[in-house]
Parts: structure tokens; C-alpha cells; sequence
């Protein structure tokens, strides 16, 4: 049986207890629209013949209304977290100007409320329902979550310039997932490959350690003017375990090249369109960037 | 329900009857909160779509002319939930332009074997966009066309979004089954 059947077959007409309540706050929905604008609903009746487009301005009004409401009961939800998110925020502002000492109790601190935060979604997680509404009914954490992450990163590698007590602080984030958090901060520089597949891949998403950031250009202009000479990809430098490999329009292999450090500058190769192919591993995450380059003298 | 009777019921809607409307909620609501939870997954912002959905229902009725009252009431909630989707940011739709033999049929034995329960967490393993895209195409049978203006993607990326998410769904349903043995 085909897969998008089972799919029709089981959702297409599936149905859902309604509570009663509902009706009434659709009833005093409409009472209290009724009351100010009859003319509007004649009007939005013409757009829908025209094939329903306009339905989406006419919605969108209606749902402004509806958001605040939920907004309220969402709130409770929201604020355990956000309130989470700005310690930390608060911690990395502070951390600017302190001695080295201070720095170590800020990375403890910093640590600290990363396992909060982190805890804090694991707990969702045990309850299906909760993490759903956690998920779906709170942007505000989604959108604070990942500048979190971000600001931690940079916080890490700021701290590692100014003191060598605490290089391996990026690593400790990096392997930070639910379960190998405590372990990896004791025995931290042994291994950033403890964590497993799986749980790389669900951090994937959330983690911003591996989302590799890396600026590939699609021309070069290899005149020897100095500007766009080579294929410089910016951040390259960052990870140094990588592969790239260049191909002509006839895949044949042009250059190649490990640990490539922005080194190819063509100067005997015709104008046109080549393909790179660049495999970059990160503390045991392996991506692979695939593309286009034009080269024009 | 009869022809007739449904007629009737949208003409007193037309002339704006309380009691036709409560007809026509307890009659489509449950299989609208199906849908609405199965876009949004969230019981609490699936009654907030239904109910916002009703409202457009009733404020459109009177130019309502098709012959198929569910499919334009399912239309109407779709465009809801996506209209929920949006506010809440919780789609980011691209174009994919990654190529999948997507014409390849992907079939599993036996279909009996899950329950509609099985089914909906399966759907709820794929990533917003791909569930949508997946939602309406397979689910509630939109055309490729229509999907494509709506959402404003090329028809390629559909295809490939929804070749991507049947065989995510059948790795999720032959795994689930592995973990019972």
C-alpha cells in the first residue's frame, strides 16, 4: 500500500471531541462583531467568489483579536524560560570588564544556567503534550534561544583569548546535551565526540556549534588586481579539517586540496562556471558544501 | 446529512440564523479540529484557528456558490492555520532545489498494523515545512498548483518536500514497528 494512503486513509475525515465552551466563544465571537461592521462581512462575501485570496486580509483582522488572548495564557510558559535566557544575557554583559578570576566564576555561573536551560527543556521533553505547547505556543523562547547559544560562543572564545585557565570552555558547551553534560565538564578535554548520533543530529538544530559558519564566494576574479583574486572562503580558518575538491564543466578535477586555507588563486584556468565540493568536519560533525563558481578574468 | 437539509442550512446562514450556524459548527467542528491540530499540532492554538476559521466561514457564507461545503470549509481552515503558522514564525519556507527521484511510489505492507495514532505521531517526526507541504497535498489533496500559489513555491521544491517526507515517514513507521519486537 502506498504510503500517502495509509496517511488519507487514517487523518483525511479523522475526527476530534469538540467542548461545548467552544461554541459559546464563537458565539460571542460574532455577537460582538455583528455590533460594528455589517458592511464589512457583504464585502468580504464578493472576495471570496474571486477565489477566496483576499480571505487572509479578512483573517488577519480577526486573529489580532484572538492573539491577545492566548498571548495571556502563554505568558506563564514563556517567562520561566526567558527569565532563564536573561541571567545569562545579564552574566555575559558584566564579564566585560573583570579580572581573570572573576571570569572562571562567570564561566561556572555561565555553565550553570546552560544545564538550567538545558534541564529546563528535558524536563518538557518526559511530557509529551507540554513540550508541545512549550514548542509551538512560545516564540519568544524559540527566538531567544538560539542568540543564547550565539552569545555564549563568543563569551567562550573571548575568554579563552585572555586566559589559558579556561580554553577547553568551548568544548564544554559544544558537547553539551541533556545527558553527557556533567561527565563532559569533569573529563573535558578527552573527548568532544561523546555524545552520539542521534543526539548530534537533534542538536543539530538547536545547537549552534554545529552550524558551520563559513561565507563561500560563487565568482572570483583571478586578474591579479588583488580584489577577488583567490577563492577565499571566509572563516575557512576556523576549521582546518577540510577537504576541497574543483571541478571543470567535464568533472574533471582542477584542484584539490586538504586543509585548504584559501590557497587557489588559478591563473592558467579558462573563464567559466566550475563546481567545488567542500567536506568540512567539526569536532565530529561532518558537513559538505556543494556549489557553483564562476571564474571571470 | 441530506443535499437538501445542507442547502437549507447555508441559506439560514445566508440570512444570518444563530441556530443554522450552531448547525453547521456541531457539524463540522470536530473534523475541522482534527485538521487544524494536525497542521498546528497544539491543542490550544488548533481551537484558536478552528474558532478564527468558523468566524471567516460565517462572514463569507453569503458568496459561497461551490457545490463542495466540506472541501471550502477545509480550504478556509487550512488557509487559518497557515495564516497561525506565519504570525507565529513557526514556518520558514524555501525553495529546495535539491534533486529526488520523486516519482518513485514508497509503499509499506500491511498498513493494518498502525493505529491512527501511530500514523499521527509519524506525521509529527517531520519538520513544520515538511508537514504542511505533506498536510496538504497527501491529507487534504491539494493540487500541486494549488499549493504552489498559496504557499508561493515552485512545484519542484512541493515535490521534493513531500518525497523527503514519505521517507521519513516510512523509516519512522518501520522503526517504530522494530522497537515493539
Amino acid at each position: 500500500m502506498k504510503i500517502e494512503d495509509i496517511f488519507k486513509n487514517n487523518l483525511q475525515n479523522s475526527e476530534m471531541p469538540v467542548d461545548s465552551s467552544l461554541w459559546n466563544e464563537l458565539n460571542n465571537r460574532i455577537s460582538s462583531k455583528n455590533g460594528g461592521n455589517n458592511s464589512a462581512n457583504s464585502q468580504s462575501g464578493n472576495i471570496s467568489t474571486n477565489g477566496g485570496k483576499g480571505l487572509f486580509n479578512k483573517i488577519a483582522s480577526a486573529v489580532k483579536g484572538m492573539k491577545a488572548a492566548t498571548i495571556v495564557s502563554v505568558a506563564s510558559v514563556v517567562v520561566a524560560s526567558t527569565i532563564a535566557a536573561v541571567v545569562i544575557l545579564n552574566n555575559e554583559n558584566e564579564k566585560t570588564n573583570t579580572d581573570k578570576n572573576k571570569i572562571i566564576t562567570h564561566t561556572d555561573k555561565l555553565v550553570l544556567n546552560t544545564n538550567e536551560l538545558i534541564t529546563h527543556t528535558d524536563n518538557t521533553a518526559s511530557d509529551n503534550n507540554l513540550q508541545q505547547s512549550v514548542k509551538n505556543n512560545s516564540t519568544p523562547t524559540s527566538n531567544v534561544m538560539p542568540s543564547v547559544d550565539f552569545d555564549i560562543d563568543t563569551a567562550n572564545t573571548n575568554m579563552s583569548s585572555s586566559s589559558q585557565n579556561i580554553v577547553s570552555a568551548p568544548e564544554m558547551i559544544a558537547t553539551q546535551t541533556p545527558n553527557s553534560v556533567v561527565l563532559n565538564t569533569n573529563t573535558m578535554p578527552t573527548n568532544p565526540n561523546v555524545t552520539n548520533p542521534t543526539e548530534q543530529h537533534n542538536s543539530q538544530r538547536t545547537n549552534s556549534k554545529y552550524e558551520i559558519k563559513i561565507l563561500i564566494p560563487n565568482v572570483i576574479t583571478p586578474n591579479g588586481d588583488g580584489i577577488n583574486d583567490c577563492f577565499a572562503i571566509q572563516h575557512i580558518e576556523d576549521y582546518r579539517d577540510n577537504m576541497l575538491v574543483i571541478y571543470n564543466r567535464n568533472n574533471k578535477v582542477v584542484y584539490q586540496k586538504r586543509n585548504y586555507n584559501n590557497e587557489f588563486c588559478p591563473q592558467n584556468l579558462e573563464n567559466g562556471t566550475y563546481f567545488y565540493n567542500l567536506v568540512i568536519r567539526n569536532q565530529g560533525f561532518e558537513k559538505t558544501f556543494q556549489g557553483v563558481i564562476t571564474i571571470i578574468e | 446529512m441530506q443535499d437538501k437539509e445542507i442547502e437549507n442550512i447555508i441559506l439560514l446562514c445566508k440570512q444570518g440564523n444563530q441556530d443554522a450556524k450552531r448547525v453547521l459548527f456541531e457539524m463540522f467542528s470536530p473534523k475541522m479540529l482534527a485538521l487544524c491540530n494536525r497542521y498546528l499540532n497544539n491543542m490550544q492554538d488548533a481551537q484558536d484557528a478552528m474558532i478564527d476559521g468558523f468566524i471567516a466561514v460565517y462572514d463569507n457564507i453569503d458568496g459561497f456558490v461551490h457545490r463542495n461545503l466540506q472541501g471550502w470549509i477545509n480550504r478556509i481552515m487550512i488557509n487559518t492555520c497557515l495564516e497561525m503558522m506565519r504570525k507565529q514564525k513557526k514556518i520558514l519556507l524555501q525553495e529546495d532545489n535539491s534533486f529526488a527521484d520523486a516519482d518513485n511510489d514508497i509503499e509499506i505492507d500491511n498498513p493494518e498494523r498502525f493505529s491512527k495514532n501511530d500514523v499521527f505521531n509519524a506525521l509529527q517526526t517531520l519538520t513544520p515545512n515538511e508537514k504542511t507541504i505533506f498536510n496538504m497535498a497527501v491529507v487534504d489533496e491539494l493540487s500541486h498548483d494549488e499549493i504552489s500559489q498559496i504557499l508561493n513555491l515552485k512545484k519542484t521544491t512541493i515535490k521534493t518536500t513531500i518525497y523527503k517526507a514519505k521517507i521519513k515517514l516510512r523509516n519512522y513507521l518501520l522503526q517504530l514497528e522494530k522497537d515493539r519486537i
